[in-house]
């Protein structure tokens, strides 16, 4: 599951996670988006259906998805049962409120791995507007991802790590780019925590 | 044989004896599921959802096949409501969406920065009115045909022994802005530019106010919503909260109660860390409506001896829980957050994948 605010790279990371464990790594891989076609879903990916789950749904922000989330992650595993399903989560909720839904009602899932993206662009912003949600994010995330340091200062990286480190101290942190992709010793690492 | 007439008499009187904090007979049930209902009845979302009439009826219809329920909270919906309290685009089943898609709210810069200019220059009124329509395509004509098939609607669900609780909706500035900027940008607005957001807000609100005292002289409904969703406390520090929300609500609840109108607090995600401060609004008199993410256990603890609580049978177990599990939870609900002071209903909204069976099982728990 790729947890992270609004905008931080989710579906950027997916795109080019996706990619990877594709043409690289031969798995079927299934994506679950917030905005249909976004990823880019194309032949080399399982389901061209493109399943999707949005960040805000009717007019609520996230309490009516987890049931809609759950119910299409149970139908993805009756239909393709794929090596990976990918989460892009809602940008406005903590992974737990999701994860709770999914352990409780979930079927044919082996293992849920959650990362982060953090937006290290907006890290000062949101730390001191919403820092209850950002915080919760990371330290619920099994690895952080800081992206965009290509536009943020080295300041907010270290403040970044170091809250990271504060809050999740079991958790990895990768600083990351994702703009041109992500380097391939990053994606080796992610699935060394993965399969871990 | 028992009238219409008498049952609805009965059944208010249970709604506002809870309200009041006090013991009625049984717990009432007020529940909401507007997507729900239509996909129940399964008639097409596209045709209803922007028709109010149609809507009412199909709300009758569902909720009188689903179990015997004291009150609804919305007697007719109108799509247009969300467009209304989040200035924002609509995708619209039949016309962005397939027919029975659900509608979405679609979140974008629709409102600039200069707006909140023009807001503290020239009034709230005036933003709004030239924003419905010509960044709205004349949302006001859209909204006011809602509002003037309310009193059908309503008496429609009274002459069925039906309590048409809460008709309307209304909500502080923060959510509108949020919704008009996007929240995205939003936050970076109450980073960058702060003092005019509040500036903007401070001139908003008498216009909010001003509009809620309006509905309820018209209406005259029992309660109204006074929503809360992206000014949720897990959504910004303590010390904006205080500055951007909380002052706000005050303001518009005192408003409504004023007018005689029972405010419910319709508030989505977690405001645990908050509800403390909710003992600073009218004792008795307003509703706390959280949608199953609020710890409705704490909220009964500090706020029991001050505010009715109404819910929160959360989404998900509705979508996918079995009937004996919805059960179990209502009656605990039932047992702990009642029987005093406390309305059994959804959290937020029953979703419209909910299996019908559990709803049945919600409204048929109040019986024991
Ligand atoms: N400069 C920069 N931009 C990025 C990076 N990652 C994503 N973006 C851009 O940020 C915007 C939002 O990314 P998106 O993946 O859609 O975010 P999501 O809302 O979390 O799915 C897009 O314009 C991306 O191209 C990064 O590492 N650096
Ligand atoms: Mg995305």
């Amino acid at each position: 599951m790729v947890s992270g605010f609004l905008g931080s790279g989710k579906t950027t990371f997916i795109r080019h996670l996706a990619g990877y464990l594709v043409v690289q790594k031969e798995q079927r891989v299934v994506i679950i988006e917030n905005e249909a076609g976004e990823v880019g879903i194309d032949d080399r990916f399982l389901a061209r259906e493109g399943f999707q789950v949005r960040e805000i749904y009717g007019g609520c922000i996230c309490c009516q998805l987890t049931g809609e989330l759950t119910l299409a992650v149970n139908q993805i595993a009756e239909r393709f049962n794929p090596d990976w399903l990918i989460i892009e989560a809602t940008g406005i909720a903590r992974p737990s409120t999701i994860l709770n839904t999914l352990r409780k009602y979930g079927k044919g899932i082996d293992n849920i791995f959650t990362l982060v993206i953090a937006d290290t662009g907006r890290w000062e912003e949101l730390s001191e507007i919403m820092p209850e949600l950002i915080f919760a994010q990371i330290a619920e995330a099994d690895l952080v991802i800081a992206g965009k340091i290509d536009e943020a200062s080295e300041s907010a990286l270290q403040s970044l790590m170091a809250k990271a480190k504060e809050i999740n101290p079991r958790a990895e942190v990768l600083p990351a780019s994702l703009i041109k992709g992500i380097e391939e010793p990053v994606l080796r690492r992610l699935l060394q925590h993965a399969y871990a | 044989m028992v009238t219409a007439r008498e049952l609805y008499e009965e059944r208010l009187n249970r709604i506002k004896t809870a309200v009041a904090l006090g013991k009625p007979d049984r717990v009432p049930v007020v529940p909401m599921g507007d997507s729900f209902y239509l996909k129940y009845l399964r008639v097409k979302l596209a045709d209803s959802c922007t028709n109010p009439k149609l809507f009412n009826e199909a709300i009758l219809k569902a909720v009188t096949s689903l179990g015997e329920v004291d009150g609804i909270q919305h007697p007719s919906f109108s799509v247009y409501l969300l467009s209304v309290l989040w200035i924002s685009e609509l995708k619209i089943p039949g016309r962005d969406l397939p027919e029975d898609d659900l509608w979405q709210v679609d979140e974008k810069e629709l409102m600039t920065v200069e707006d909140y200019d023009t807001i503290i220059n020239q009034g709230y009124k005036k933003f709004l009115d030239d924003y419905y329509m010509h960044r709205l395509d004349n949302l006001n004509a859209k909204f006011q045909q809602f509002v003037e098939s309310l009193p059908d609607a309503i008496k429609a669900t009274q002459d069925m022994g039906i309590v048409p609780f809460s008709p309307g909706i209304t909500t502080i500035p923060y959510e509108v802005f949020c919704g008009g900027r996007s929240m995205s940008e939003f936050l970076k607005d109450l980073f960058r530019i702060p003092d005019k957001v509040q500036a903007a807000m401070d001139v908003a609100i008498e216009d909010i106010v001003e509009s809620a005292r309006q509905f309820c002289r018209a209406i005259k409904p029992i309660a109204t919503w006074v929503g809360g969703w992206r000014s949720a406390s897990e959504f910004l520090s303590p010390r904006l909260w205080q500055r951007f929300v909380f002052p706000y609500y005050k303001k518009l609840v005192q408003a409504v109660v004023d007018e005689g109108v029972i405010a419910v607090l319709h508030f989505d995600s977690n405001w645990t860390r908050d509800l403390e401060y909710l003992r600073e609004l009218p004792k008795g008199k307003c509703v706390f409506s959280p949608d199953g993410t609020t710890d409705i256990f704490k909220a009964k603890e500090i706020l029991g001896d001050h505010l009715c609580i109404m819910g929160d049978v959360p989404a998900a177990l509705l979508s996918l829980g079995t009937p004996d599990e919805v059960h179990n939870y209502c009656r605990r609900l039932i047992e702990n957050i009642g029987p005093s002071g406390f309305i059994l209903a959804q959290g937020c909204d029953i979703p419209p994948n909910a299996k019908p069976e559990n709803v049945k099982a919600m409204i048929e728990s109040v019986k024991g």
